[in-house]
């Protein structure tokens, strides 16, 4: 299993940091992506692959200010 | 004793009161405020309290301002917040009411950055007045700020700030992301949080409507990185950013600032 946002969810093979935010239904260009304490580059979402037991941090924002 | 009246040295006798140093240096006051706290009796005076005599009604020099202003803090704090460097990104309705908040404080160092004009439509929850509508909101919130507090450093910066160019503002201690823009929001925090990773960071997300004002929160998220706001409520069409709300949100935002300035640099 991996940890998001303090929630338990199945750890699946394969799964880039993109196919999580799409799995939560957001945007790659309005969150912070923080795995096991450090902050991933965008240009890394693709490509970063979440390994068993993970501990993730999705800070999205919206608009308005 | 050695004691400070209107932050002037003075050496008076031991057992000397508020009201014997009002009735030598400034007879008819009537605001008494010693070492921050405003009096309304008398009390015995001890070395190195800070009285400050104020006459309503009268506007005071330049020189002595200051001090009168700062009366309500305690040196210590003065001190910290004189010494404070804030940049705020975005001079809406977050960054322009931060600004103010901050400035009203003694915050002395605040770099102002925004790329726009004021228009119509920002005087509904936005620090600016209808003589500025067409000003740079940097120009117009500069001089605002000279109004309420001429010992403010104010520098300002008419740019759109993006993560190329966010190592101009390397010189200050926290920066207040005040975008409207989320994606905007997110490529500072990202460049922040990667790049100058020994600055506060203070950000926002989610204070349009007039949702309950207590579901508007300051949450840290780690170590020099917070977000304040509702984290749901977005801008949008049929919900737009209203002057309370927004305002609620700012003061977090500065409030966070005061605290970390005061307790934490």
């Amino acid at each position: 299993m991996v940890i998001v946002n303090g929630k338990e969810i199945e750890f699946k093979e394969n799964t880039t940091i993109i196919d999580l935010l799409n799995q939560y239904n957001l945007k790659k260009d309005r969150v912070v992506v923080e795995i096991n304490l450090n902050i991933v580059e965008e240009d890394d979402y693709n490509s970063y692959l979440l390994k068993e037991e993970d501990r993730v941090e999705l800070i999205s924002f919206v608009g308005g200010g | 004793m050695k004691i400070f009246i209107n932050e002037i040295l003075r050496e008076v006798d031991r057992n000397f009161t508020a009201y014997q140093a009002r009735d030598i240096f400034k007879r008819n006051c009537d605001v008494l405020i010693l070492n921050g706290y405003p009096i309304s009796d008398d009390a015995s005076l001890k070395e190195n309290d800070r009285l400050t005599l104020i006459k309503k009604g009268v506007k005071p020099s330049f020189e002595e301002l200051e001090s009168l202003m700062m009366a309500r803090h305690t040196p210590n704090v003065h001190r910290k917040l004189k010494c404070g460097n804030v940049a705020i990104l975005g001079l809406g309705g977050l960054g322009s009411n931060i600004a103010i908040s901050l400035a009203r404080i003694g915050v002395g160092k605040l770099s102002l950055v925004d790329y726009d004009i004021v228009e119509p439509s920002n005087l509904n929850r936005q620090q600016y007045f209808i003589e500025d509508i067409g000003k740079f909101k940097t120009d117009a919130l500069k001089e605002n700020i000279r109004k309420i507090n001429p010992f403010i450093e104010v520098k300002t910066y008419d740019m759109f700030v993006n993560k190329e160019n966010m190592d101009t503002f390397k010189d200050v201690d926290i920066i207040i992301e005040a975008f409207d823009n989320p994606a905007c929001k997110a490529e500072i925090c990202n460049s922040v949080l990667l790049k100058m990773r020994d600055k506060y960071l203070i950000a926002s997300s989610g204070m349009a409507g007039y949702y309950d004002s207590n579901a508007i929160v300051t949450k840290k998220i780690r170590n020099k990185f917070y977000i304040c706001g509702d984290f749901v409520s977005e801008a949008k069409e049929g919900e737009g950013l209203m002057a309370p709300r927004v305002a609620i949100c700012a003061n977090h935002m500065a409030n966070l600032a005061t605290k970390i300035l005061i307790e934490e640099l």
